[in-house]
């Protein structure tokens, strides 16, 4: 049993320090270049990130809030007259799958789009809340990919922050809601057997 | 048998799941820890964990003669009083 219960200890290591070691790299992009840039919701600047580029990276995140507008432009190596794209969260925790599961977008968001004119340039400008109306503050991995029907494409990962104060979300009052009823349930059925000893 | 039913161990690991959830989303939603990383799993993770050593723990138990002969002591005090 000693020896079982030695073998659990790297096994729990592999299990739970394994997943940490997030590679800590900077925004990348490949088949693309551009930049975008975040408002406030008053419509002041908040940030600026070229992909690819030094920013971008888990402990200096691209910075925006959800009703602010986020700006960007890029440039395809090929050029694209109509396709795909596909934002979503990239190694989401099993929380963050859930919430998509119930969301209904398991795949993130993603839309198609046409360029009659074909280019090679691009801009155009977006608010998070738009698309989705459930404000989700902090930290998030993004990958975003273009698909050309012509076979050009474009993909890259960036790590973004959402700035919002999460106060009086709805995540917020869901996670105290909970946190409340665990802290009672451990009272009532945890608690009360050292404090109320039971007769033998 | 009695001693078992009175562990409550599903209650208890129900508990520290909640609370895993709870404070795993408080903290991701404070930026505290990432979305995309496996902090917000392992919280969830140890709040099981917590729950199921809650209540895996013994019962606290007592005598019942040595709990009778403490109560007749104290009706027996409170006669002698003047």
């Amino acid at each position: 049993m000693t020896v079982r219960a030695l073998w659990l200890i790297p096994a729990a290591l592999v299990f739970l320090v394994g997943p940490l070691a997030v590679p800590a790299y900077a925004a990348n992009s490949v088949g693309c270049s551009g930049s975008a840039s975040s408002f406030n919701d008053q419509g002041a600047p908040l940030d600026k990130v070229s992909v690819p580029g030094a920013g971008g990276t888990q402990s200096l995140p691209f910075r925006s809030m959800w009703n602010g507008d986020i700006a960007w432009q890029g440039q395809t190596d090929q050029t694209i007259t109509s396709g795909t794209w596909r934002v979503s969260v990239q190694n989401a925790s099993w929380l963050f799958a859930l919430g998509e599961l119930v969301s209904g977008h398991a795949h993130g968001l993603s839309g198609a789009f046409t360029n009659d004119q074909g280019q090679a340039s691009w801009g155009n400008s977006f608010t998070p809340s738009t698309n989705e109306p459930v404000k989700l503050p902090g930290t998030y991995e993004v990958g975003f990919t273009v698909s050309g029907n012509g076979g050009a494409q474009c993909s890259g990962t960036l790590w973004v922050k959402v700035v919002d104060s999460p106060g009086r979300t709805p995540l917020w009052w869901l996670s105290l809601v909970l946190i409340v009823a665990a802290l009672i349930m451990f009272f009532v059925f945890g608690v009360s057997k050292w404090t109320r000893p039971i007769l033998t | 048998m009695k001693t078992k039913r009175t562990r409550h161990v599903v209650a208890n690991a129900v508990a520290g799941l909640f609370l895993g959830i709870g404070m795993s989303l408080m903290l991701t939603i404070y930026g505290v820890v990432g979305w995309s990383t496996a902090w917000p799993n392992i919280i969830l993770v140890l709040g099981i964990a917590l729950g199921l050593g809650v209540g895996l723990l013994p019962v606290r138990t007592k005598r019942r003669s040595s709990a009778s002969s403490a109560s007749t002591a104290k009706t027996g005090s409170a006669t002698l009083r003047p």
